[in-house]
């Protein structure tokens, strides 16, 4: 019982196909910022029916319909919770996870879509950042561009927190990877 | 097809709603188990489908105390009363 609750206390950031004694450095995913505006929007969506039902009680309940809306509020609310979860969901599991070896981007695009590409840190030449806006200015946050030896796509990391101090980690064991070659 | 009555077509589609429910927060309660890296999503895991429990309860509670009998002719005195006002 005890390992059953350890995975809510303890979970090292562990990965599928993580190589034997590979650490995980940096686990990023998108600001929270873009999770806090939709978290937002459905607050907004949700208040909505309680506004209404508290200004129309007496009205409602003359008319015998009070358990009929209140009915109809909480199925919207549940309709709200699911769909909220769901964006939680993909925003959790869209994440990019630097290790002491490689860089490995995983994007969720629904249940059923799933893509991952990695990239060997000795392949790292230069990592650019770009942040633009005053949304991002303010609350530190944009995007970071990892360019390879190869004429392969860049890798990009999109919209996430603190981008320079990303950038100082991995050019740091970049630079001490092309020192062991 | 008499079998088929007004209540029977109801319950069908709230038994179909339900499962397609049951399905939606399995599937976001097993990824974010599963695929979820750190504590974080195991936790946000938790917290889902003990919210998800609540308001299900919630609406089934209020599911009950509703008598679907009299909703159509009360929506009627309800809707009619403002498409009257409206037309005036």
């Amino acid at each position: 019982m005890n390992n059953l609750f350890s995975i809510f206390k303890e979970s090292a950031n562990t990965f599928e196909g993580q190589e034997p004694g590979e650490k995980v450095v940096l686990l990023i995913r998108r600001h929270p910022f873009f999770i806090i505006i939709r978290f937002c929007g459905l607050v907004i969506a949700g208040g909505v029916p309680v506004v209404l039902l508290m200004s129309y009680v007496p009205y409602l309940q003359e008319q015998q319909l009070l358990h009929f809306t209140l009915w109809l509020a909480s199925l919207w609310i549940l309709v709200l919770w699911s769909f909220f979860s769901y964006s939680l969901t993909m925003y959790t599991l869209d994440v990019w996870i630097v290790t002491d070896r490689r860089i490995i981007d995983s994007t969720q695009h629904g249940f059923f879509n799933r893509m991952i590409s990695e990239l060997h840190m000795t392949r790292v030449q230069d990592v650019s950042v770009h942040i633009g806006g005053p949304i991002q200015s303010i609350l530190h946050f944009g995007d970071l561009e990892v360019q390879t030896a190869g004429t392969e796509e860049h890798f990009k990391f999109i919209q996430i927190p603190h981008p320079e101090q990303v950038k100082d980690e991995i050019m740091k064991i970049a630079s001490s990877q092309h020192a062991k070659i | 097809m008499e079998f088929l009555t007004p209540s029977l077509i109801f319950i069908l589609l709230a038994i179909l709603v339900l499962f397609v429910y049951v399905v939606l927060n399995f599937l976001i309660f097993y990824h974010l188990i599963r695929f979820g890296i750190g504590t974080q999503p195991k936790k946000i895991g938790i917290v889902f489908i003990a919210g998800s429990m609540m308001l299900f309860c919630i609406n089934a509670l209020f599911f009950l105390v509703v008598d679907f009998s009299l909703i159509p002719e009360q929506l009627g005195k309800v809707f009619g009363g403002i498409f009257t006002l409206t037309h005036l």
